[in-house]
């Protein structure tokens, strides 16, 4: 076939599908629903555990922790006593490199509380978190979370708290608490601070149990030299995490070879692994869309493609071969589809545009009961321009398939019988 | 009527055409219900564990207790053979589980791991619950003995066992502290919980000598015969308030708001399927009556009205979509059975996981789901004949016959 | 333990020389320490420890060597072993015994307001603080010295101290333990002084945690015995399971 006969099919397909505006809206709708439904199920289902992840790095683990081997292996217990020699440096160093790094100290205290300031009086065990509060800034998204007050300002005798611990000792801001603790070697200090600030973040891990203080003044009871037991980097979205980590080694190495680096997602190990968990579930769900989808889409063509058995046989009768019928009509189909997809696109691209800035917000909170999945009140869209592409993609060549198919069922046909049915 | 008559055999005539109409809306019909019956299961699972392991449907504590919760209160407690012939003999208390919970350390390699310890009475539990389910490996401990439970995440991070022997240590009612070791018999699922929590449970007998509790529990979990706030209040009465602090599962307001965030999460998942799968009913609706606008003009050209032409039309579309409909329901119906049977695993299909946690869902099918969505199957469908063959109906005859 | 008030060695002779009124500071620790160590002692006593709960009393029994070995055995049939260097701890339910290290001593005993670090002793006084004599004091009519104490070293638990020594019988009255930014964290003082075979010792003393509301531990000692022979075994892990 010549290419000449070839644009005139395809062009005459073109101008049947505007002919017959009814039937193709419908169909190209129905398709458009499908692709769409699938794609703003698979936003939402992959923005819960994006989301998830976020709140895991946004407000715990970072992207990547450096810490002293020994503290490493034994972090649960936050031991101070091996914090990491040249921390100025070493943060420094990687600053050079274009990271963003806050150095940060943690350590178990007994936090008492009492006084005029609260109704009753008694004291918990709390784990504290020292920060520098300008770094701080760049690698964690806590100070953004805060609801009242305000964060904590360097070398300030301050303490930022976080909300659901606020509430079980019944804190607010201006309150004063007083911590005890054992430094650098064992002796015992306390130190008092005054909550400047209650934050209230989407991670209810920490806003069971955040209390943060000011890295400098606290390195001063602690006797630990300025020196950090916790080194975190934050990487730009689109970094690959292992070649960072590798990077980074490589950087440090002339420095330290008792230094470990770690990502967050070795960190978060019993977090992946509810993940994965769940994972199982969205891809339940997501089948049940697809097969929702996929039929709603191949009745809707073939009840086209059948209705237009009759049409065939005219053509054929008017001495069409058949090959120009199947390019007539999978092309026809073709066109239908990637209107469908087109319109589908618009209508996902639109909703997700809402979910993901915006969200859906439940409005309840989750406290005592951790089941896993971090993340609390509102449900938010993601991104994931791949599944789009493949989805589409695959719509396309659904449509089009089925155009064929159903073209060859049509051309198996007597004319006269064709022309018979109606 | 005549009317259904005509509309019965323009359906079987045009079996192609019916048919795949009708089975779009059994499609539809049957992933939502489905679904439903999917999320009723994830539901229940959720309430499941929640009541077995940690509210039961109504918790009796005593009255101070939730006060001063975070300082591990065991010397405020329930005396448990004062209340135990009372539960007994309750008529709407269909199975109790006293236990003692306490916050403790296990003394492994020289070092100290947190660990929630609950004292459970198996005998009475094995009433309360089906503790099969929960054994992943092993045996339950005999009561009296010196043997305990442990979860999977606990075995997990400190390399634990079934054969192992820890010691454990807490603070007692007494306030002293006292130490005692247990060899590990099986590791369990303890709900959802269980997969980050470290948790064990022993023997109650064994934890209440420990603790130095006597006859005595820190709390008692419920389950009940009717509804739960009637028996909460009945029991409220009958029993003295002064003493006790007696919740339902809805007042333990920080765990039921999780369960009613989770639920909406759900209902919204549902919504969504409602409508893509009344969508995909519109659509191959109104796709067969703008098909058969030729016939409609040969019909009106011989005569027909137009109301009676709409309620021909709109009585083809609610013979299929009812066949669609029941067939779709009834399968969804028994695709839900079958699963609420066996359970579906989520975790088969993941490599890597290496806890090997069966999170196995059973979906639940109650009856008013299939019959909601057989009707609103049904009345989707009219709706959409009934709109596209309204406007068919009005157009003019010769544009009609004229309609290819 | 809290044995160590209970341990006392030699007699110390209260001698009204020109020497006496020129003590230094390390010589008066070194009295009050003297007095309090190297003896084989057997005790019994009580603890009672207060808190805002109620309050709750143990008796105990107590052997100890020197400053370096003692056991403990309580009515509960809990027993705690002080060695050199080490605590362990015994409970009859339990087929290990437990080894305090490290932050673990710092854990109460028995639900006190005395660590297990405090009880074992602060004794050792001249190699881990600095003390300096500050003045005379009255303490409850008596007169006594009024020393300061800063650790020479970061691995001390209490930074700071003032202790209050008894003219007459160089018993430590009072001790404040503090941090080093002079936050008072404790407070134990002899509240009675009693006579066991012919020897002064501390027979009711207070332990208070300052940062605790309502919390309080007293201990009484109702039975001492001194020169008393132990079996060099019953200081040993074997003899703590038995």
């Amino acid at each position: 076939m010549k290419k000449d006969e070839f644009i005139f099919i395809v062009k005459l397909a073109f101008k049947n599908m505007w002919h017959y505006k009814r039937r193709t809206i419908i169909t190209a709708a129905s398709i458009a629903m499908g692709l769409a439904m699938f794609i703003i199920v698979d936003s939402l289902l992959i923005g819960a555990e994006k989301e998830s992840e976020n709140n895991l790095r946004w407000y715990e683990t970072a992207d990547i922790v450096i810490m002293e081997t020994s503290y490493f292996e034994e972090r649960l217990y936050k031991d101070i006593n091996h914090t990491i020699t040249g921390s100025a440096k070493i943060v420094s160093r990687l600053q050079e490199n274009g990271y963003r790094v806050a150095p940060r100290i943690t350590f178990l205290s007994e936090m008492f509380f009492g006084g005029v300031d609260f109704d009753e009086e008694g004291h918990i065990a709390t784990v504290v978190t020292a920060v520098k509060p300008a770094p701080d800034k760049e690698v964690f998204k806590l100070h953004s979370t805060i609801v009242e007050g305000r964060y904590i300002e360097q070398n300030s005798h301050e303490a930022v708290i976080g909300s659901f611990l606020a509430e079980d000792i019944d804190a607010k801001v201006g309150s004063f608490i007083t911590l005890l603790f054992q430094g650098k070697g064992g002796f015992f200090e306390l130190i008092d601070l005054e909550i400047v600030g209650i934050t209230d973040c989407p991670n209810p891990n920490v806003n069971r149990s955040l209390l943060i203080v000011d890295f400098n003044t606290i390195s001063d009871y602690l006797e630990t030299d300025y020196e950090a037991a916790e080194i975190y980097v934050s990487l730009s979205s689109f970094s690959n995490l292992n070649r960072e980590i590798q990077k980074i080694e490589k950087i440090l190495e002339t420095n330290n070879n008792s230094l470990k680096v770690v990502g967050w997602e070795e960190l978060s190990k019993d977090y992946l692994a509810i993940a994965k968990a769940k994972r199982g579930g969205s891809a339940l769900i997501l089948v049940l869309v697809f097969i929702i989808a996929v039929v709603g889409v191949s009745n809707t063509m073939l009840m086209a493609i059948y209705e237009r058995t009759k049409e065939v046989a005219v053509i054929r009768s008017f001495g069409a071969n058949d090959k120009f019928i199947y390019i007539l009509f999978s092309a026809e189909s073709a066109f239908v589809g990637l209107l469908g997809v087109l319109i589908g696109l618009v209508i996902a691209v639109s909703a997700n545009l809402y979910m993901v800035n915006i969200g859906f917000d439940f409005g309840y909170m989750m406290r005592e009961i951790d089941i896993g999945y971090r993340i609390q009140s509102t449900m938010h869209g993601s991104w994931n321009f791949l599944s789009m592409v493949l989805s589409s993609m695959f719509c396309l060549f659904f449509c089009g398939l089925f155009g064929a198919l159903f073209t060859r069922r049509a051309l198996k046909k007597e004319i006269s019988d064709a022309l018979r049915d109606s | 009527m005549k009317l259904i008559k005509i509309a019965y055999r323009n359906v079987f005539r045009n079996k192609k055409r019916s048919l795949l109409s009708g089975s779009a809306v059994a499609v539809g019909a049957m992933t939502i219900v489905f679904l439903f019956a999917l999320i009723e299961g994830m539901r229940l699972d959720m309430e499941t564990n929640l009541v077995n392991f940690f509210n039961g449907e109504i918790r009796i504590r005593d009255r101070d207790y939730e006060k001063y919760e975070k300082y591990n209160p065991l010397h405020l407690n329930i005396i448990w053979d004062e209340i135990e012939p009372f539960l007994i003999q309750h008529e709407d208390i269909k199975a109790y589980s006293p236990r003692v919970v306490f916050s403790s350390s296990l003394y492994i390699n020289e070092k100290m791991h947190p660990a929630i310890a609950f004292g459970i009475d198996f005998a009475l539990e094995a009433k309360y619950q089906k503790l099969d389910d929960i054994l992943y490996e092993g045996r339950l401990p005999s009561d009296n003995e010196n043997e305990l439970l442990v979860s999977l995440a606990l075995a997990k991070n400190l390399n634990l066992k079934i054969g192992d022997k820890i010691t454990l240590l807490s603070t007692t009612a007494e306030r002293s502290t006292n130490a005692i070791t247990l060899s590990i018999v099986g590791l369990a699922n303890f709900g959802v919980d269980s997969m980050k929590q470290p948790i064990t449970w022993l023997p109650l007998q064994r934890a209440q000598h420990f603790l130095k509790m006597e006859a005595r529990v820190t709390e008692i979990l419920l389950k009940v015969n009717g509804n739960r706030t009637l028996v909460t209040e009945k029991l409220r009465t009958q029993l003295d308030d002064r003493d006790y602090e007696i919740k339902s599962l809805q007042e333990s307001d920080i765990i039921y708001d999780m369960m009613e965030m989770v639920q909406s999460v759900y209902y919204m998942i549902a919504l969504f399927f409602f409508l893509l799968g009344s969508t995909v009913i519109v659509n191959t609706t109104v796709m067969v009556v703008y098909e058969r606008i030729r016939e409609i003009g040969t019909l009106r050209a011989l005569g027909m009205h137009n109301r009676l032409l709409t309620t021909l039309f709109l009585l083809e579309g609610v013979i299929i979509s009812s066949v669609g409909a029941f067939v779709g329901v009834v399968v969804g119906s028994g695709v839900s059975l079958l699963f609420n049977r066996i359970g579906i695993n989520f975790t088969q299909a993941l490599s890597g996981v290496d806890m090997n946690i069966s999170n196995i869902i059973y979906p639940v099918l109650d009856l008013k789901t299939p019959v909601i969505v057989f009707v609103y199957a049904v009345c989707v469908s009219a709706l959409a004949t009934l709109i596209p063959s309204t406007k068919a109906a009005k157009i003019e005859v010769v544009e009609a016959l004229k309609y290819v | 333990m809290y044995k160590r008030i209970l341990f006392f060695g030699l007699f110390l002779i209260i001698i009204s020389s020109p020497a006496l009124f020129c003590l230094t500071a390390q010589q008066i620790i070194e009295k009050a320490e003297n007095r309090e160590s190297f003896q084989s002692t057997y005790s019994e006593g009580r603890i009672v420890s207060t808190d805002r709960f109620g309050s709750k009393e143990s008796s105990f029994k107590s052997w100890s060597e020197g400053s370096e070995s003692a056991l403990l055995e309580f009515s509960d049939g809990q027993r705690v072993l002080k060695t050199k260097n080490d605590i362990y701890l015994y409970y009859p339910d339990a087929e290990v015994v437990i080894r305090l290290q490290g932050s673990a001593l710092r854990q109460s005993v028995l639900g006190s307001d005395l660590s297990y670090e405090d009880a074992s002793g602060f004794g050792d006084t001249l190699s881990n603080y600095d003390v300096e004599l500050i003045s005379d004091r009255l303490l409850n009519n008596r007169d006594s010295y009024l020393l300061s104490l800063e650790a020479k070293s970061k691995n001390v638990a209490y930074p700071k101290q003032l202790i209050w020594v008894d003219k007459d019988n160089f018993i430590i009255m009072r001790r404040e333990l503090y941090t080093k930014s002079n936050r008072l964290l404790k407070e134990i003082e002899v509240l009675e002084i009693g006579s066991f075979e012919n020897e002064l010792v501390p027979k009711v003393t207070s332990v208070v945690d300052k940062l605790k509301k309502e919390s309080s531990t007293k201990m009484y000692l109702d039975l001492l015995h001194l020169n008393v022979n132990h079996d060099k075994s019953l200081f040993s892990l074997q003899n703590l399971t038995w």
